[in-house]
């Protein structure tokens, strides 16, 4: 996967800019300062130009709503990439837990070193935490709830009811 | 957390729910942006002339959603409001990269370009020979358009800049002056007076090296 991903940056040659760059040429939100450059390059480049060609056709087509169907099975393979992700993910947050089990059980069996070992179990049980997808989610989530109900608030004042 | 949190979201948030590898996030930008990907994979493929199968561009795609996904390429994107144009772009450099990578084979290079990508192409863009046909025939054709070809690269060589994607735009890639004023963020008439001038100047040339 890593391969792969790296091997993305080569299509376009040494000195190209990159399609954020182009992207943001073709919005025309570049400074004039930034669009000199670029606009000299695009000039000479063929693979570039052709990006510019088709960043501007496609944007409008998508736009439009003009585009050929994709294909299902396609579309459930790139799904998949972040639960294949997902999984290694769980195998971590699996150790962190551990980990902060571990340190904390000890923290008791070593008595010795019960503030340090209490300490480790806190910072691990916090890297635990933070790593968790199913935590994330619930603050995104809980986020998303908060975000609807001000919305819902900010409508209500504008349009009350008689 | 429940897709319905996410219904119609807005490109940007898309975008940053899946940077910070939300999944129903990333399920829905897959179900958005598949389309626009899969035709600009095509659109590449068919206008650089390389033999492809239906196979080649569901594993391009895969590719590109890795690289937005796990490469967590997406960061990168400065206007979300441009997102489609900036993945048609980026699954347009990772077609090209994966024939390279798989098949050794290389884009069309920047002189034969005009030739390589207009001999298949999808019927609006011409290649030289159309824009500027030589009143030669038989064997004389190939060695005058040789000369032509030599004497519209100097001569768009000595074009600004922007005029020179202007020409380049309408000339080889077929855009019409509409399309390259809204592209270019620039007026119609400038651009439409841009390319008439740019014209003048190299049939003025050609006709100077008696190709004309």
């Amino acid at each position: 996967m890593g391969e792969k991903m790296t091997k993305l940056h080569e299509a376009k040659a040494a000195g190209c800019p990159d399609e954020a760059a182009l992207a943001a040429f073709l919005g025309g939100k570049l400074k004039e300062t930034g669009t000199r450059p670029i606009e000299e390059h695009v000039a000479g480049c063929p693979i570039c130009l052709e990006n510019v060609r088709a960043g501007y056709l496609g944007e409008r087509l998508y736009n439009e709503k003009d585009l050929p169907e994709s294909n299902t099975e396609i579309i459930r393979k790139a799904k998949g990439i972040a639960k294949m992700d997902s999984r290694k993910k769980r195998i971590q947050t699996g150790l962190w837990l551990t980990a902060t089990i571990a340190a904390f059980a000890l923290s008791f069996t070593a008595p010795k070193y019960f503030a340090q070992f209490l300490v480790a179990a806190l910072i691990l049980g916090f890297k635990w935490v933070s790593e968790s997808e199913s935590i994330r989610t619930l603050i995104v989530a809980m986020d998303a709830k908060r975000r609807h109900e001000q919305e819902k608030e900010i409508t209500n004042r504008i349009s009350p009811r008689s | 957390m429940d897709s319905s949190d996410l219904v119609k979201p807005s490109a940007g948030e898309l975008i940053q729910g899946c940077i910070k590898k939300d999944k129903r996030a990333w399920e829905i930008f897959v179900e958005r942006y598949s389309k626009v990907i899969y035709w600009a994979i095509r659109d590449r493929l068919k206008r650089f002339g390389y033999n492809f199968e239906d196979e080649d561009i569901n594993d391009i795609h895969q590719d590109v959603f890795i690289a937005l996904w796990a490469g967590n390429k997406l960061a990168q994107l400065k206007d979300s409001e441009k997102v489609a144009g900036w993945l048609v772009m980026i699954a347009g450099n990772a077609a090209i990269d994966y024939f390279r990578r798989t098949k050794r084979q290389s884009p069309p290079n920047s002189i034969s370009i005009y030739e390589e990508i207009y001999k298949n192409g999808d019927g609006e863009a011409r290649t030289l020979e159309e824009v500027l046909p030589s009143k030669a025939a038989g064997p004389d054709r190939e060695a005058q358009l040789g000369e032509a070809r030599e004497v519209l690269k100097s001569a768009i060589g000595s074009l600004k800049p922007k005029e020179r994607i202007a020409v380049k735009l309408n000339l080889l890639h077929g855009m019409k002056h509409g399309e390259i004023a809204d592209a270019l963020k620039l007026p119609v008439n400038t651009v439409s007076t841009t390319i008439a001038r740019a014209k003048k100047y190299l049939k003025e040339k050609l006709e100077g090296n008696r190709l004309l």
